[in-house]
């Protein structure tokens, strides 16, 4: 089984994105800077390997992605479930990632989906990772740490 | 029977049971098929690209181009029909992958996810949709009985 | 007489998008009743009578496995069809759900039409479909 690549990432949270959220991205290759509070969600597997999958983006792009989700505009509501959304799609993300990765055949756990808002950029990237901006120019980013082999 | 041709970033809307309206060449565009059984009113938008932030301008000139303003104009020109929304089906084709080239994002699923994002926050479902893969389509509807079919070479399927 | 329909998820967002998509599919709906996790969705249905159960799996306090599993053993809440709305998730998981009693698997991101023709066929009501 080859290493995921961030392209496979980049592939899986546009797909994502798209499905859940009805959200067109574009991948970017630089690793976008965020100004101000980001979002950070993060969720655990098991499965052949363990790891974590973690969501980075900015309270405004989370309204954004609730907002669509729910099919609401993106005001006080979309705003107040801004974090419940980044979790649920970084849980979507997640069983995503464990079928395409490693397969429908093979037994996965997911954990459950946890986030927290930060008051700058959280630190050192993980080792394989995707970034995308939204059509609003809000900058996703999807970062996956694997357990060595 | 009246021959309603509606080209690409067009719409029409019609009461007029004695009408198809017809579409072609839906490669990546979508079809947005609109009936009304109450009344016998049906619409068709061809639009091309999602959304109008691509391009204001064009979208002024041409609104039927994009998802984002071709769909609420053709409700609004049901509506003047005298169609109400919770009698209206929807249905749609199109979207579809035609240009393989690496390089190419998919502007046909691209189309069909704005689609979806503009019905369900219009609180919208499709009835029916023949969309994606690498076919060509033609889209017509019978305005005297609401039938809809697809065209994708010499096969011919109702929607 | 409505339908008691019981949507079960940890996650706020999900039970809006379920509770809106079934505002969408026609049916005539009486109660939407919400839960967490599979303990409080057993409390809810050990209170009300409930026609369907809309249900996640990756849930805390109880998951949806052990909540199916638990309906299963229980003469009052065997028949009460459930349909797991989750994750995409490994095929034995997607089989042992449906072993235990589960009637319809749709992964998430679920389409609204695709939850309506489950619903309506599971529940045998016209969902007032059209075209």
């Amino acid at each position: 089984m080859a290493e995921p690549t961030p392209e496979f990432l980049t592939e899986l949270l546009g797909s994502v994105l798209e499905d859940s959220a009805f959200l067109l991205a574009e991948p970017v290759e630089e690793r976008p800077r965020f100004e101000g509070s980001v979002l950070l969600a993060r969720i655990a597997f098991e499965s052949m390997r363990g790891g974590t999958l973690r969501l980075l983006t900015t309270p405004e792009a989370a309204t954004e992605i609730a907002a669509n989700m729910l099919g609401i505009e993106p005001g006080e509501e979309a705003r107040s479930s801004g974090r419940a959304a980044v979790s649920e799609l970084l849980n979507v993300l997640g069983g995503s990632f464990l079928i395409r990765y490693f397969g429908a055949a093979v037994p996965s756990q997911l954990g459950l989906p946890t986030s927290e808002v930060l008051s700058d950029w959280p630190g050192a990237p993980l080792s394989c990772a995707a970034a995308v901006r939204l059509e609003s120019g809000a900058p996703l980013v999807l970062e996956l740490d694997l357990e060595e082999r | 029977m009246n021959l309603l041709t509606i080209g690409i970033g067009g719409l029409e809307a019609t009461a007029d049971p004695r009408t198809v309206l017809v579409t072609h060449g839906l490669g990546s565009c979508i079809a947005l098929i609109l009936y009304d059984p109450k009344r016998r009113v049906g619409g068709m938008l061809h639009f091309q690209l999602p959304s109008s932030t691509l391009s204001p301008s064009r979208a002024a000139e041409s609104p039927g181009t994009f998802a984002d303003t071709g769909i609420p104009l053709l409700f609004e020109r049901m509506y003047a029909l005298g169609s109400r929304k919770g009698d209206i089906w929807v249905k749609a084709a199109g979207g579809g992958n035609l240009h393989k080239d690496a390089g190419t994002f998919e502007i046909g699923k691209r189309n069909h996810t704005m689609m979806r994002k503009i019905l369900w926050k219009a609180q919208l479902l499709v009835a029916a949709e023949d969309v994606g893969g690498s076919v060509w389509r033609t889209a017509r509807l019978f305005v005297d009985t609401g039938q809809v079919t697809i065209q994708s070479g010499s096969e011919v399927r109702p929607l | 007489m409505g339908l008691d329909i019981l949507v079960v998820d940890d996650s706020p967002v999900t039970r809006k998008m379920v509770r809106r998509a079934l505002g969408l599919c026609g049916l005539d709906l009486s109660v939407v009743h919400e839960a967490s996790d599979g303990a409080e969705a057993l409390d809810k249905l050990g209170q009300h009578h409930i026609d369907l159960v809309l249900a996640d799996i990756n849930m805390p306090v109880m998951n949806g496995i052990e909540m199916v599993e638990r309906m299963a053993r229980d003469p009052d809440l065997c028949s009460v069809p459930v349909v797991i709305v989750a994750t995409p998730m490994s095929r034995d998981r997607v089989d042992h759900l449906l072993d235990k009693g589960a009637r319809a698997y749709l992964a998430k991101p679920f389409r609204p039409e695709a939850l309506r023709e489950v619903v309506v066929q599971i529940l045998g009501c016209t969902g007032g479909s059209h075209g």
